[in-house]
């Protein structure tokens, strides 16, 4: 992937710029790419972006894995993401943290954080990001083998950058996410519209007014949708629609920091 | 208003799924445009699912990355089938993606 890295980050416009600049990325390569080169400037060395999606029946956990594949395989085998403090944090929280400020209050906490250290995270900081849905966040783990005063100069000096880089790498994935899913269900624009309509409560009258598109092809559409999401109706066509990150949740405005 | 289909953004090279106990393990590895992308999938016995998503240089990579996977020892000829037919299909001329 050499050729697709950018250049070394410089200065702090630089790396605003480079941070601005992932939403228009197409590739988890590209992302990874620039983002090793923003975590560099931050004077760290590892990151794993998490994004997870909670629908109230099951946890999905999607990490995009910038440090040794050894670490993920770990924390993976050992199920620490049923442990993990960071995770518990973002869930509370939407301010960067140093690692070291968050409490650990178990063994398994402990033995999390002493396996950390010896594969790139041996002191760090946590970035949660929230988007415009309750059911899905995303966690910034970025980490040096350095000691805790690197991470801790690294906080004070780019926590601001920190935030907007996990606020971004977030809607990357959410867009990138939702880009899946409508391929694998092989839906299109006028499907997300007529479930966003659906959403908002609109008749399919009024949906084929404002969409401008004919009342039969409204009603076959929605026909289609339920079947396709094997769902009994529109409603619940919109509910799975939301679990699956396919429609932007109405009742949760879109926050930028 | 006019409502595009959307343009096919990655192909699926290779894949496999292979049940381990309570636990299945599933592996794909897509194109995306000119780069590779290794997802690893733990989906648990309640649902609970784990993904890694990796990108990838090419073959080797992917053979570092698999064989490193603590579940490797478990899903040694589903490995090999599959890396077989990314290398496959990274050396068709047309780019067809094998699954």
């Amino acid at each position: 992937m050499g050729s697709q890295s950018p250049d070394a980050i410089g200065s702090f416009e630089d790396a605003n710029d480079r941070i601005s600049w992932l939403s228009g990325y197409e590739t988890e390569a590209e992302v990874e790419a620039a983002a090793r080169q923003i975590v560099e400037y931050f004077g760290l060395q590892s990151f794993v972006f998490g994004a997870l999606f909670r629908n109230g029946e099951r946890e999905h956990y999607r990490y995009l894995v910038g440090c040794e594949p050894e670490w993920c395989f770990l924390y993976d085998q050992n199920k620490w993401y049923a442990i993990d403090p960071f995770i518990d944090y973002a869930l509370k929280n939407t301010s960067p943290v140093l690692a070291s400020d968050v409490l650990l209050s178990t063994a398994g906490q402990e033995r999390l954080m002493a396996e950390a250290a010896k594969h790139g995270f041996r002191s760090g900081i946590v970035v949660p990001a929230h988007s415009g849905s309750a059911i899905r966040i995303g966690i910034l783990y970025l980490g040096t083998s350095e000691g805790p005063e690197r991470a801790r100069e690294s906080f004070h000096k780019h926590r601001n950058l920190m935030r907007a880089f996990a606020l971004e790498l977030l809607e990357w994935w959410d867009a990138k996410l939702r880009e899946a899913g409508l391929e694998a269900l092989d839906l299109d624009e006028l499907d997300v519209d007529l479930l966003t309509k659906a959403q908002e409560h609109a008749t399919a009258e009024e949906a084929a007014h404002e969409l401008g598109v004919t009342l039969s092809r409204v009603k076959a559409r929605y026909e289609r949708l339920t079947r396709k999401l094997e769902v009994p109706n529109k409603r619940s066509a919109v509910e799975k629609a939301l679990a699956l990150g396919l429609i932007r949740d109405a009742r949760w405005p879109e926050v930028r920091l | 208003m006019k409502h595009l289909r959307k343009r096919k953004a990655r192909a699926l090279l290779s894949e496999f799924s292979s049940t381990l106990g309570s636990e299945i393990l599933k592996v794909r590895i897509y194109r995306d445009r000119e780069a590779f992308v290794c997802e690893r999938e733990l989906v648990e016995r309640d649902g609970t699912s784990f993904t890694m998503v990796l990108p990838l240089s090419g073959t080797e990579a992917a053979r570092t990355l698999l064989t490193s996977d603590p579940y490797y020892p478990r899903v040694r000829g589903e490995v090999w089938r599959v890396l077989g037919r990314l290398d496959k299909a990274l050396h068709e001329p047309d780019g067809k993606p094998v699954s």
